[in-house]
Order: structure tokens, then C-alpha cells, then sequence
């Protein structure tokens, strides 16, 4: 095997945008086996029986770094040992060609999957003498893969969550249809309340899928915080007596104006109280809930408001998991998409969200956002 | 005179049950609720009703999928028609097994939401009537 660059520079200066089999004093013949191999859009590489690397292609070069002389596994993975299913070494035992996926790291430190061939090159006693390994790399197809069968699971969740709406408004309109019958008021009463709850999350699942499914662009203009939080607590005051919650807002008076765009905010509390208030639902191990609002200057640079529950409260293994998008630690009231959405937001914000919880005493959410 | 069919309804969803157990008591049901797993089956073992419906997939501590085995595997209250109500069905993959098929994990009928109410009436009167012949020949 020559080294074969110059030629393929010279292949290149001389094509000129013409068809290179038009090219004067050209022929295919000129071009080495090492030049088209390098020009596969693929990783190509031959292994010998201990794993060492014989020839590498442009490619495998590229990504991988300089490999020849190396163990493969040490090239592609970085790792001592050969891979558990190493393609390369089952071609070896049965001169088969063989099929795998792999994880591999990459020398920029990427990581990447790639799906890999091995084809054994016998001697003229058909014993195995060395192995091609073919491999490309498959990490888009993979992702877009997951990413399909996550929007799958989505629409899934989303039509359990759909169906329980329904059964809401089919139930609250049965509870109004029977109470009309009987002239009973208090039953009309009840079933207009549950109405009025179930359109109430048709409209905040409609908002939360809005506002996960693309990137808004943040309106930022100087408002009192105070205010908004006040408005936002005052929306939850009646939903709250109705659950049995005492919910509580300590703000400190006189909070400088900050700039952020006031309808993501009070999408973020809106989420956050509405969180607590079905942590503390969802509680029965004590006598009386509240959910509590508190804001206040955090440092010189930074904003904070907090919303407290004294609800059932989580482990770390579900903290690890609340802002997954429709990922719900609450049965079949949750959407799973309150938490995604307020993180998503203030995190679009420059902000963060700290969670502090105990399972059975409670959480709090605190979010931190820094003073403009 | 006849007696009243009891049936408990076990949902974490209060709207749910609420409709429910007024749908089912103007129907002439007696009618007891419950708002997770737990609650249910002590309810259950303690008012041995003629009927449960329950939601499937509650994620209380206690699901409606281990009410349903508990059930199964109780030799007393094994024979209890299990109606299971639930927002999800086969596009989940949750396979529902008809009464007989599993001992664990089985409903004699399965209703999704939003659950069609009348339809949900005549099957409990049927299985009422059912219920009756089984618990008075268990082998069959």
C-alpha cells in the first residue's frame, strides 16, 4: 500500500467540475485502492487476530485519530478490553460476516452509535487472515429514532389525559342535567364546579403544550414582581378553598422592578402553585395543607420567588425526574407537563429552579432569576 | 323485598367519583367510594360488595392493578365482579385479560374514558345477575 495523497490531490486539481471520466489523460485505473477507500463515506478499517489495526481509512483517521498499530478497542472505545460483541472477533471464529451497533467515543470526545460490519479476508487456505471492519455512524437516525417513539409515548399520555377531561365535562354535565331534573341547586352547584375544573385544565394543558412544543420568544420589559404574584395567588384563591388549602402569599413589600416578560412568569407560578396544591391532594397523612408563596432579593444580583407545599413530598430518585416532559409522579392527574414547562421557562430566563423536598413533609421550589 | 346491590368505586379522580356514585345511586345502587388502592381493598374486605368499579391505573401507592390482583388471589372475594374503567387502553399496551384467562390481573369487563354511562349499566346489571350464579357455583 503507497501512499496514495499526492495522487488524490491530483485527481482533485484536475476535475474541474467535469465528469472525471471526461478528464484528458485520466483514467480510473490511476486512482489506488487506498484513494477510493478513503473516499467511502463509512469507517473502514482491517484487524489482524490480536485486534490490531493493519489500515485505517480518511475517515476512521479523522474521528478516531491515528489507529494503525493500536488495538481496535482501544482506537474506537478507548478501552483495554475487546468489546463484549466484538463483530470483528466472531468473524474471526466462523468467517462469517458479522452485524452490531456500537457506542463509541469519538477523538473530539463525542460520543457517537454506529452500526458495524465485519467481514473476514481469508488467506488461499480460506483461513481467516484478517477482518474488515466497515461501521457508520447511525447517531442522528438513532436520535431521531428515540425522538419518534417519545412523541408516540406523548401522544399516548396526552390522550389518557384528554379522555379524563372528557370524563369530567361528561360527568359534570350529568350532574347538572339531574340536578335541573330535581330543581336541587347544590347538585347544579356541583356539577358546574366540575365543569369548571375540567375546562379549567383542558385550558392550562393547552397553555403547557404551547408553551413546551417551541421555543417563545421572552417579551422582557421592567415589572414589580410583586404584583404579578399577586394576581397569579388571587387566580388559586377560590380552587384552593375548594381543596381545602390555605394558600398563603409573603412577599416583601417594595421588591425592585426586574425585567422579565410577565406572561412566562406567571405561567411558571401558575404551574409551581397548582404543583402543590395536588402534592398536598394527593396527601392524606395530614390534617391541614397549605401552599405557600413567598419573594424576596436573594443577593445583589438575583431575584427569588419560592412556592411551598407541606404535600406528600418526593425522594430523590422522583426529584431527579420532575422536569422530564410528561413525566407525572401524580397517577392520572398529572400531564407531566407543568414542571417541563416552568423549567423550560426559566431556564430560557437565564434562571434556575432548586427543589428542596422530604417525602411525606413536603417541597419547596425555589426559583432564582438574576436582576436586570 | 329485593335487596340493594352494593358497589364501591375506587378512583383517585374525586370528579370521577363523584359522578359516578351519583349516577349509580339514582340508579338504585348502594353505593360506597374510595380514593386509592389502599382504602379500596379494605373497603372491599370489609363490606364484601356485589360489584367494584375500578380505575385501572390509579398511581396512588396502591394501584388499581394491585387492588386487581389482591382481589384475584383472595380466596374469598375472588369471585367479585371487577369492572375496570381507565383513560388508557390498548395504545399503551395494557392488556386487559377477561375474567378466567389470569388469576392475577384479570377484569370481567373493561370501560374507556369518557365512559358511556347507559352501556355501563346494562353490563353491571349483567354481571350482577351473573355474579349471582357464580357465588352460588363458584365452579362454574
Amino acid at each position: 500500500m503507497g501512499d496514495s495523497s499526492d495522487q488524490t490531490k491530483q485527481m482533485r486539481r484536475s476535475s474541474g467540475g467535469r465528469p472525471e471520466s471526461q478528464q484528458a489523460g485520466w483514467s480510473l485505473r490511476d486512482l489506488g485502492y487506498r484513494d477510493i477507500i478513503d473516499l467511502l463515506p463509512c469507517y473502514l478499517s482491517i484487524q489482524d487476530r490480536s485486534m490490531k489495526i493493519l489500515f485505517a481509512n480518511k475517515n476512521v483517521r479523522k474521528d478516531f485519530g491515528e489507529g494503525v498499530g493500536r488495538a481496535c478497542h482501544m482506537v474506537y472505545k478507548g478501552s483495554n478490553e475487546i468489546c463484549s460483541t466484538c463483530p470483528v472477533r466472531e468473524s474471526f471464529k466462523d468467517s462469517q460476516v458479522h452485524i452490531s451497533e456500537e457506542n463509541v467515543r469519538l477523538s473530539d470526545g463525542e460520543l457517537a452509535q454506529l452500526i458495524v460490519y465485519s467481514v473476514p479476508i481469508p488467506d488461499m487456505w480460506q483461513n481467516v487472515e484478517a477482518v474488515i471492519e466497515m461501521s457508520t455512524n447511525i447517531t442522528k437516525v438513532k436520535k431521531l429514532q428515540k425522538e419518534l417513539t417519545f412523541l408516540g409515548q406523548s401522544i399516548a399520555v396526552l390522550s389518557h389525559d384528554m379522555k379524563n377531561m372528557l370524563e369530567g365535562l361528561n360527568g359534570g354535565s350529568y350532574v347538572i342535567e339531574e340536578g335541573l331534573k330535581d330543581g336541587d341547586m347544590a347538585l347544579v352547584t356541583k356539577g358546574w364546579d366540575i365543569v369548571k375544573r375540567n375546562i379549567g385544565e383542558i385550558s392550562n394543558i393547552a397553555q403547557n403544550i404551547l408553551y413546551s412544543s417551541k421555543k417563545r420568544d421572552i417579551e422582557c420589559h421592567k415589572v414589580f414582581p410583586d404584583e404579578i404574584i399577586r394576581d397569579v395567588v388571587r387566580l388559586f384563591r377560590e380552587k384552593a378553598a375548594a381543596m381545602n388549602i390555605r394558600l398563603e402569599c409573603l412577599t416583601t413589600p417594595a421588591l425592585p422592578p426586574v425585567s422579565l416578560d410577565p406572561a412566562c412568569m406567571r405561567r411558571v407560578l401558575s404551574n409551581l402553585i397548582w404543583n402543590g396544591m395536588e402534592a398536598c391532594e394527593q396527601d392524606t397523612s395530614k390534617e391541614s395543607h397549605s401552599v405557600t408563596v413567598r419573594a424576596c432579593v436573594h443577593d445583589r444580583f438575583c431575584f427569588m420567588f419560592e412556592v411551598e407545599d407541606n404535600g406528600i413530598g418526593m425522594d430523590e430518585e422522583k426529584i431527579d425526574k420532575i422536569f422530564e416532559e410528561f413525566y407525572s409522579g401524580k397517577g392520572s392527574d398529572g400531564t407531566g407537563l407543568g414542571l417541563f414547562v416552568a423549567d423550560k421557562i426559566v431556564r430560557e430566563h437565564g434562571g434556575r429552579i432548586e427543589v428542596l423536598s422530604s417525602p411525606g413533609k413536603g417541597s419547596t421550589f425555589r426559583v432564582i432569576l438574576s436582576i436586570k | 323485598m329485593e335487596k340493594t346491590a352494593k358497589i364501591i368505586i375506587v378512583d383517585d379522580n374525586r370528579d370521577l367519583l363523584f359522578t359516578m356514585e351519583t349516577f349509580l345511586t339514582r340508579n338504585g345502587f348502594e353505593v360506597l367510594t374510595a380514593e386509592d388502592g389502599q382504602k379500596g381493598l379494605d373497603l372491599i374486605k370489609e363490606v364484601r360488595p356485589d360489584l367494584i368499579l375500578l380505575d385501572i391505573m390509579m398511581e396512588t401507592t396502591f394501584s388499581g392493578l394491585d387492588v386487581c390482583k389482591a382481589l384475584r388471589s383472595d380466596h374469598d372475594l375472588k369471585t367479585i365482579p371487577i369492572i375496570g374503567i381507565s383513560g388508557i387502553g390498548d395504545e399503551m399496551g395494557i392488556q386487559i385479560d377477561k375474567w378466567g384467562d389470569d388469576e392475577y390481573f384479570s377484569v370481567d369487563e373493561f370501560f374507556e374514558k369518557p365512559v358511556d354511562r347507559e352501556k355501563l349499566l346494562e353490563r353491571i346489571k349483567i354481571r350482577l345477575e351473573k355474579g349471582v350464579i357464580r357465588k352460588e357455583h363458584p365452579n362454574l
